[in-house]
């Protein structure tokens, strides 16, 4: 069982943590979910057995722990917790500058989005099926289409809208 | 043209999340306007930019971390099961308490049927009212009733 937990762990990790960290921005913050997700998959595994579908249950585990994360807490601050791309080692100055414009106007459209609306986006960028992400997000297979395409609209329209507004911004300084 | 497709429909055509039939009669439709070639242009433009946008934030990982679990981590539960136990039980008892309750508030409220019960019977004012007639319990210095007289009209 000890093994089989090991190598769920080792091949899940980095796509959980990725998962959390898009939706928090902070690493600890997601070290802690990360932990707290296969802690509940270990008693899950010494009390049962192991999951069918691995994968989504995982996903589905850290969907119900960011949410409860975000009740009991205040919602995630994103701008606050830009900081830590500052710790990110880049090699010139001038692409460090623009990789946190980039980020920052990213980080900007999502934050004008629901907790659910960006849990969706991050699933259907992970290639989950439309049936997988109605079983994750329990809502109704036939809504997936309709509220991905409302969604993925939303945070184009508002990146481009972002980087319009920044570009007239640079202008004007100049 | 005419009948035009909607961005949700057009949607789901990409990612093939269509029966046959509507695949096919999708296609057709596209094949002859212009107008929805355009929309599913921009859909695909704006999955890209969603998708790109996303994966640029991707965090830098350089270590799995080792999983690491505490005895308390794993006892926690355990402290919860107890708790769970004491309120089963602390609701078993209160149900056992109220039905004993109920149960001697009915036997109480039954009529006798002998002289034995006669004793015990309390009368209700309300019923000897409605049944036009009084009774009487008389009482010893000890406080047991002696004697039980029903009074008819």
């Amino acid at each position: 069982m000890k093994i089989s937990f090991n190598i769920i762990y080792n091949q899940y990790y980095k796509q959980i943590y990725g998962f959390i960290y898009k939706l928090t921005f902070s690493k600890k913050d997601s070290e802690d979910i990360v932990q707290d997700i296969f802690l509940s998959l270990y008693k899950e595994m010494k009390k049962r057995k192991t999951p069918d579908n691995i994968r989504a249950w995982l996903y589905k585990c850290a969907f119900n722990k960011f949410i409860n994360t975000n009740k009991k807490s205040k919602p995630m601050q994103l701008i606050s917790n830009m900081g830590e791309f500052d710790n990110i080692s880049i090699n010139s100055i001038e692409t460090e500058i623009f990789r946190d414009e980039k980020r920052r106007i990213i980080t900007n459209a999502l934050s004008k989005m629901s907790s659910k609306e960006q849990i969706l986006l991050n699933l259907y960028n992970e290639e989950f099926s439309y049936k997988e992400i109605s079983e994750i997000l329990e809502i109704k297979f036939t809504s997936v289409g309709k509220t991905l395409s409302r969604v993925i609209e939303k945070l184009a329209t508002q990146i481009k809208l972002t980087s319009h507004e920044e570009l007239l911004e640079q202008r004007n300084i100049i | 043209m005419k009948n035009c497709l909607n961005k949700e429909i057009l949607f789901n055509y990409y990612h093939k999340s269509l029966d046959s039939k509507q695949i096919i009669e999708i296609k057709e439709h596209l094949d002859n306007c212009e107008s929805c070639q355009h929309t599913l242009y921009l859909i695909i433009n704006e999955i890209s930019i969603t998708k790109s946008s996303l994966n640029y934030l991707n965090p830098d990982l350089k270590k799995i971390p080792e999983f690491r679990i505490s005895k308390n981590q794993l006892y926690k539960k355990k402290k919860l099961e107890y708790g769970q136990i004491l309120s089963w039980a602390a609701s078993i008892c209160l149900l056992i308490i109220f039905s004993t309750l109920t149960t001697k508030k009915i036997i109480h409220n039954q009529k006798p049927v002998n002289d034995y019960e006669y004793f015990e019977y309390v009368p209700d004012m309300n019923d000897a009212f409605n049944n036009q007639s009084i009774s009487i319990t008389e009482y010893n210095s000890n406080g047991i009733p002696i004697n039980h007289e029903i009074i008819r009209n």
